[in-house]
C-alpha cells in the first residue's frame, strides 16, 4: 500500500483546455478517497494521471516518496475498474480472474487457491465456470473487481464502477467494496458524479469543479461547513439554498438586503470585512415554516412529497427557496407561509469566488 | 379540453401481449402520472394515446369521441420523448418551429409563437444555438418548448427526467408542475421513478406486468396501498417486508415474526401475514428514536445519500432491512444497533399480498 501525493498538478489538453488546474492532493495509505464533481470537472483526468494513463503538463506525482511522474501504468502497480467491466468474453470467469496470476507465472495449485479465495470474497463462486457474456452486468462488474483485487496492487482506482448497475445490486456492491476496503486496508480512489456513492464509501472526499479541488474533507464537514457555495449546493438533496444580496457591516452586525424587500441581519460578527454583495446560504432542512416574531413571508409554488417529509418550493423576495418540512405542515400551492431560519446554520459566501466568509 | 378514456384496450407485438384489457380514465386538466417498472407497458399506453400505435382491441375516447382510427396529428397530442429527439443540424429556433412549419402558418406567426414559448421556458437567449451547445437541462426545455408550441390539448412526457443529472432534476420537477398549472393543459407523465409520481402526480395510475393498472390519489396510495407491490414501489426508499403469522385467542390477535411480536387491534383469523414497515418509520434508538416495538440488527452499510442516510440492517438469515435517517449517520459495518417503530405506522398485508389494514386500525 502506498500514499499518493499530487504536487501542483496541471493538465492542459491542446490547444488550451485546462482539465486539471493546479491540484495538490494527498491520499493517505489505506484510505478510501472520493473524487466527486459534475461531468467535465476534471475528476477522471486526475484519476488517469494517478494511474499513469495521462502525463501531467505541470507538477509531479509521488507514490510514497518515489516520483512516478514519468512511469508507465504497469510500473506503478495500479489496478483499475471502469464503468463498464472489461473482461475477455471467450474465456471463463475463472480464467479471467486467473489471468493476472498466470502472467506472474504462479504455480497452478496456488492460482486455484487464490481464485477460489477471491471468488468466495466477491460471492461469485457459482459463476466461475461460465463465460462473462452470459452474465448480468452486475455480476460482470464483480468479476472485474475480483480480477483487480487478486493482483494485490499498490492502489485501486475505481472510475464510476457502479453507475450502470441496477439499484439493488448497487447497494450490494457498495457494501462489498466498503467491506473489502476495511478488511484489506487498501488505498482506493473512487471517482463519481453521484454524491450518495462518494458520501457512503469515502472517508474523505475531494469536491472538484472546473479542474480545481474546492474542498477536501470528511462528509460531515462538506455538509455542515462547505468551504464554497458550489459544495453547499452540490452536496445534499436538495442542495443548499443560495440567495445573492447586498451586504454591509454596522457595529458588529451584518445586514443583508435585496431590492425585493429581503432583509436579514446577523449580530456579533465583529469587525469582519465583507464585499458589497454576498451569497446567503441555508440548507432546506434549516428553513422552518413557523410563525413567530421575526418570521418572514414566502409564497408556495409547489409541494413535493418526500417520504415522511415534504419539500416546499417557495417564492421568497424574488428568489426561489426550498424548505424541507414535516408532513404535518399543511401547505398548498398559492399559500402564503411564514419562514424562519436556524440562525447557526446560515453560511455566508463571497459571490465572486464562492468562498465561505462566515 | 379533453378527458381521455381507454376501454378494454389490448395490444400485442409479435404475438407477445404488451398491455391487456386496460381500462383507464384521465381527467381533463390534470397532472396525471403513469408509473410502472420497466416492461410494465406504460410506454405502450403513451403510444396508444398519442396514436403512434393502434390497439388490437378496445377503444380510445377523447371526450367520449372514439379516436382509435385517427392519426397522431389529428388527435391534438404532443409528446416529449426521453431522448429529447432534437434535430442536431437545426438551431434551437428551428427545432421549436418545426411542428409549425407543417401547419402552413405565416412566418411572423411562427416567430411570435416560438419566441413566446421560448421566453416562457427561459431559453430565448439560446434560440440561435445548436442542441450540441446546450446543457442537458436546456435541451430538455427545447424539447418541451417544441411540444408546447403546437398548443396541443394533451402533452405527454415520456420519462422526461431520466437522462438529466440528478441536480437538474431537483428543479425540473417543480417546473413541470408549474407549467401544467399555468397552462391548464392535460399533462401525462410516464415514469418509472416513484419520486416523480410522489412529487408531481395528483392522480397516479400504477402499472404492473401490462395487465394490472389501478388509479388513485398518490397520497392516499402512500397511506393505503392496494397491495404489497404498490406499497414497495410507491415510496422514497423501498418498504421493508417481514413475514409473520397472526394467531388469535382469548379475544386478542397476536402477530409473531422472526424479529418481534405485537398485538394487532384489528381482527384477522389465524393466517400468514406480511408486515410492511417503511424505512422512514424505523427509528434508531441511539439517535433518540423510540417506539412501541424494538428489535436489533447489525449494520451492513450506512448509505449516505446527501442530507440523509439509508442504514442497511442485517437481521440474519440473509435478510436486510432499510432504515431512513434524516441526517448524515456513519457507523462501522458489523456494529449492533437497536431500532424501534410505532404500531400505527405498520402496513398489514395478507399472505396473498393484498392490503388488509394499518397497524393502528381496528379494521
Amino acid at each position: 500500500m502506498v500514499k499518493v501525493y499530487l504536487d501542483h498538478v496541471t493538465k492542459i489538453f491542446p490547444p488550451r483546455t485546462v482539465a486539471v488546474d493546479d491540484v495538490t492532493l494527498e491520499i493517505p495509505e489505506g484510505e478510501l478517497v472520493g473524487l466527486l464533481g459534475p461531468s467535465g470537472c476534471g475528476k477522471t483526468t486526475t484519476l488517469r494521471i494517478i494511474a499513469g494513463l495521462e502525463k501531467p503538463t505541470k507538477g509531479r506525482v509521488y507514490f510514497d516518496d518515489e516520483d512516478v511522474t514519468g512511469k508507465e501504468p504497469r510500473e506503478r502497480n495500479v489496478a483499475m475498474v471502469f464503468q463498464f467491466p472489461i473482461l475477455y468474453p471467450t474465456v471463463s470467469v475463472y480464467e479471467n480472474i486467473a489471468l493476472p496470476l498466470r502472467a506472474e507465472k504462479m504455480p497452478e495449485d496456488e492460482v486455484r487457491r487464490e481464485v477460489n479465495r477471491i471468488a468466495e470474497l466477491m460471492g461469485i463462486k457459482e459463476y466461475l465456470g461460465m463465460k462473462p457474456g452470459r452474465l448480468d452486468i452486475g455480476v460482470r462488474q464483480k468479476v472485474a473487481l475480483a480480477k483487480a483485487l487478486i493482483r494485490d496492487p499498490s492502489i485501486f482506482i475505481l472510475d464510476e464502477p457502479l453507475t450502470v448497475i441496477d439499484p439493488k445490486m448497487r447497494v450490494e456492491l457498495r457494501t462489498k467494496l466498503k467491506q473489502i476496503q476495511l478488511d484489506l486496508g487498501k488505498s482506493m480512489i473512487y471517482v463519481t458524479h453521484d454524491q450518495a456513492e462518494a458520501l457512503t464509501l469515502a472517508e474523505r472526499i475531494a469536491v472538484m469543479k472546473d479542474g480545481k479541488i474546492l474542498q477536501y474533507d470528511v462528509p460531515e464537514r462538506l455538509y455542515d461547513r462547505p468551504s464554497n457555495s458550489f459544495v453547499g449546493w452540490f452536496i445534499g438533496n436538495p442542495g443548499m439554498n443560495l440567495i445573492e444580496c447586498s451586504a454591509s457591516v454596522e457595529g458588529g452586525c451584518l445586514v443583508m438586503t435585496n431590492e425585493n424587500g429581503f432583509r436579514y441581519s446577523i449580530e456579533g460578527v465583529g469587525e469582519i470585512k465583507v464585499p458589497g454583495k454576498v451569497v446567503f446560504g441555508i440548507r432546506p432542512e434549516y428553513v422552518k415554516v413557523e410563525e413567530g416574531g421575526d418570521a418572514m413571508r414566502a409564497t408556495c409554488i409547489h409541494v413535493e412529497h418526500a417520504g415522511n417529509r415534504q419539500i416546499l418550493h417557495l417564492q421568497f423576495y424574488g428568489e426561489s427557496l426550498k424548505a424541507k418540512v414535516p408532513l404535518g405542515v399543511r401547505v398548498s400551492p398559492g399559500d402564503t407561509v411564514p419562514v424562519k431560519f436556524v440562525a447557526e446554520k446560515i453560511r455566508i459566501f463571497d459571490p465572486s469566488t464562492g468562498n465561505l466568509i462566515l | 379540453m379533453v378527458e381521455i378514456t381507454l376501454e378494454n384496450v389490448s395490444k400485442s407485438i409479435e404475438g407477445r401481449p404488451i398491455v391487456q384489457d386496460i381500462n383507464l380514465t384521465i381527467p381533463d386538466k390534470s397532472f396525471f402520472c403513469i408509473l410502472g417498472p420497466p416492461g410494465s407497458g406504460k410506454t405502450m399506453i403513451m403510444r396508444l394515446i398519442s396514436g403512434l400505435d393502434r390497439p388490437d382491441s378496445g377503444r380510445i375516447l377523447f371526450d367520449g369521441r372514439d379516436v382509435s382510427g385517427l392519426e397522431p396529428v389529428e388527435r391534438g397530442v404532443a409528446v416529449v420523448f426521453q431522448d429529447f429527439a432534437l434535430y442536431p443540424h437545426l438551431t434551437v429556433y428551428e427545432n421549436i418551429a418545426s411542428p409549425l412549419k407543417v401547419k402552413r402558418l405565416s412566418s411572423q406567426e411562427i416567430r411570435r409563437r416560438v419566441e413566446e414559448v421560448a421566453r416562457y421556458l427561459k431559453i430565448h437567449h439560446r434560440l440561435t444555438h445548436y442542441p450540441s451547445q446546450l446543457s442537458g437541462g436546456e435541451r430538455q426545455r427545447v424539447s418541451i418548448a417544441r411540444a408546447l408550441v403546437k398548443d396541443a390539448d394533451v402533452v405527454i412526457l415520456d420519462e422526461p427526467l431520466v437522462r438529466l443529472d440528478y441536480k437538474i432534476r431537483e428543479d425540473m420537477r417543480a417546473e413541470l408542475g408549474k407549467i401544467q398549472k399555468e397552462l391548464g393543459k392535460n399533462v401525462i407523465l410516464i415514469t418509472s421513478d416513484p419520486i416523480d409520481a410522489l412529487s408531481l402526480g395528483q392522480i397516479v395510475a400504477i402499472m404492473n406486468g401490462g395487465r394490472d393498472i389501478q388509479t388513485g390519489n398518490v397520497h392516499e396510495l402512500y397511506e393505503r396501498p392496494w397491495n404489497l407491490f404498490v406499497g414497495k414501489y410507491l415510496g422514497v426508499v423501498e418498504m421493508n417486508s417481514i413475514e409473520g403469522r397472526a394467531e388469535s385467542g382469548g379475544g386478542r390477535t397476536i402477530v409473531k415474526t422472526r424479529l418481534f411480536e405485537f398485538e394487532l387491534l384489528g381482527k384477522i383469523g389465524d393466517s400468514g401475514v406480511i408486515i410492511g414497515i417503511r424505512p422512514e418509520h424505523l427509528r434508531i434508538k441511539e439517535l433518540g428514536g423510540g417506539g412501541d416495538v424494538e428489535f436489533e440488527g447489525r449494520i451492513a452499510l450506512t448509505e449516505v445519500i446527501g442530507s440523509d442516510t439509508i442504514v442497511h440492517l442485517d437481521v440474519g438469515e440473509k435478510e436486510y432491512l432499510r432504515v431512513f435517517v434524516p441526517a448524515i449517520y456513519k457507523k462501522p459495518i458489523g456494529e449492533r444497533v437497536k431500532v424501534a417503530f410505532n404500531l400505527s405506522d405498520l402496513y398489514i398485508f395478507g399472505s396473498d399480498e393484498r392490503f388488509l389494514m394499518r397497524g393502528g386500525e381496528h379494521g
